[in-house]
């Protein structure tokens, strides 16, 4: 009789367990989206898939891009990116390059500082940075209208497309919770969806426990023309957490302000 | 969802309620600009532009600062004649669009070659439609303006508010609009505003802002010199015997740079 009780006692136990399993899966990018939201955050990551080459059919829109426009350098076409983005809120730091040359951008209040960061040639243990000038920057107007058509930015402009799937309220492009399991090499994963107007776009979200570790994603669309495109991303994620790097969110030293207040 | 039904109704509500208040000039400039035949002479940090249309055609001519010397003869510079130059930067007429390079000299692009994989991306076609459009704080008298860069998250501008605005010791009667912008940054919902700046009853400043909760910020102002129907015949002039050239589309007269006489233009 003793044993009976251990046995539904277990099953009970297992089928709770489940439950919450089964909740907690569905949730674990939340914890991620709630990070964003909270705007305080240190992200870093490398975008795996590089942009398609930029052609002449591709337009700038006339309210700018949110993100930085690493596609049109062309020291970075078809190469693996790597990024780092960090905020307080108030304050916004965003990296993006190849490991040793990188378009960095401090966000301050109002102001935006654009600026370079590379190697010296001589000791390439010391960076050098080039804003205006070599080892100076000025500010310029922060781009808020950018900010309220794209949402914020992340660095690289897919990586700032993708992450703010998570946050979008965009009705053309509203992502639904589509399924999740795990995998044979012990990562899990969640599928989000959406297909509406033509467009179809997926994308996984792969957690190594409730870390999230790595996001896939692919878009379908039809061209002006009729014809299928498509585009696929693959990007790993090395931190996402919920602290920001104070370190980052000052001008480096070695750059100096000139800006005129 | 439901809350951006609700500022919807909000800002309808709005506008009912105080559509009577909006300037008179204002209901008058929609017309202009639904007549066809108009021009518009403004001015921002940078440039000086005119833009003009009339029998179809849609004309631009841009003077950027520093440009066009003011003086008390003619102080508003290269802008409004005082021999300078008058030949306009772009023009679109019967389904082609033109650049001038010149005031002889034009290149010309179908509109349906507009999309084109192959056009010389140094010619600049993909930003032509652009530079034909008004302002966009004009947006709020010509929505359908079919230059006007569509955003799909930028909806119609509705009236939100009217009375006086105080700047720099000047007054203005002011008129504000608002469009949502429906793709939020998880700080809220944010809307583009409009404020037209009226004095003696004619529009003098045009600005835009973002607003996300209470943060509003400014992100464009131009100075309008004049908004007004019947486009006089010689706000632009194209000389007799200017060559047209066809644009660039990576043939062999493009890549050895030997561009394809297409036609003469005999003035406008």
């Amino acid at each position: 009789m003793k044993l009976h009780y251990k046995v539904i006692a277990a099953i009970g136990a297992i089928s709770v367990f489940s439950c919450v399993l089964s909740v907690s899966e569905a949730a674990k990018i939340d914890a991620y989206k709630n990070i964003l939201l909270s705007k305080s955050y240190t992200i870093k990551y490398d975008n795996i898939t590089p942009p398609r080459r930029l052609t002449n059919r591709d337009k700038t829109p006339l309210f700018g891009n949110s993100g930085m426009a690493v596609d049109k350098n062309d020291y970075l076409t078809n190469r693996q990116r790597s990024g780092v983005v960090t905020s307080d809120g108030q304050n916004r730091y965003e990296e993006v390059g190849d490991g040793t040359f990188s378009q960095c951008r401090l966000i301050k209040g109002n102001e935006v500082f654009n600026f370079t960061k590379y190697p010296q040639k001589n000791n390439p243990k010391i960076f050098e940075y080039m804003g205006n000038k070599k080892n100076k920057v000025a500010a310029v107007k922060r781009n808020y209208l950018a900010e309220a058509v794209e949402g914020e930015s992340y660095g690289d402009t897919d990586v700032t497309r993708i992450l703010n799937i998570m946050l979008s309220k965009n009705a053309n492009a509203t992502y639904f919770y589509a399924g999740g399991g795990a995998l044979p090499n012990g990562l899990s994963y969640e599928d989000y969806k959406s297909s509406a107007g033509g467009f179809t776009g997926v994308i996984r979200y792969y957690f190594n426990g409730n870390d999230l570790v790595k996001i896939a994603a692919a878009e379908f669309y039809k061209n002006n023309s009729g014809n299928l495109e498509g585009t696929k991303h693959i990007i790993k994620i090395k931190e996402f957490v919920s602290e920001p790097d104070q370190q980052l969110l000052k001008l480096p030293e070695g750059l100096s302000d000139t800006t005129k207040r | 969802m439901k809350k951006r039904l609700l500022t919807a109704a909000l800002i309808l509500s709005l506008s009912s309620s105080i559509a009577g208040a909006e300037q008179n000039a204002a209901e008058n400039y929609r017309q202009i600009f639904a007549s066809g035949d108009f021009y518009v002479e403004y001015q921002d940090n940078y440039t000086k532009r005119v833009i003009g249309e009339k029998n179809g055609k849609r004309m631009e001519r841009t003077v950027y600062s520093g440009a066009g010397l003011a003086t008390a003869f003619n102080p508003l510079g290269a802008l409004f004649g005082g021999g300078t130059t008058k030949y306009p930067e772009v023009m679109y007429k019967d389904g082609k669009f033109y650049q001038f390079q010149s005031d002889d000299k034009a290149i010309v692009c179908d509109k349906a070659d507009l999309a084109y994989e192959n056009l010389n991306p140094k010619e600049g076609w993909n930003g032509i439609e652009r530079k034909l459009a008004l302002p966009t704080e004009l947006a709020v008298f010509f929505w359908e303006d079919p230059y006007r860069e569509k955003n799909s998250v930028i909806g119609k501008p509705s009236a939100t508010w009217s009375g006086k605005k105080k700047i720099e010791d000047k007054e203005y009667d002011c008129d504000r609009y608002a469009s949502l912008i429906t793709r939020a940054s998880g700080k809220g919902e944010s809307y583009y505003v409009y404020e037209m700046l009226y004095e003696k009853g004619e529009l003098t400043i045009a600005r835009s802002y973002v607003k996300t909760g209470d943060e509003e910020h400014l992100i464009n102002e131009v100075k309008i010199k004049k908004i007004s129907g019947n486009m006089p015949d010689n706000l632009f002039k194209i000389s007799k015997k200017t060559k047209v050239y066809a644009a660039g589309k990576g043939d062999m007269d493009d890549l050895l740079e030997n561009p394809a006489e297409v036609e003469q233009m005999e003035g406008i």
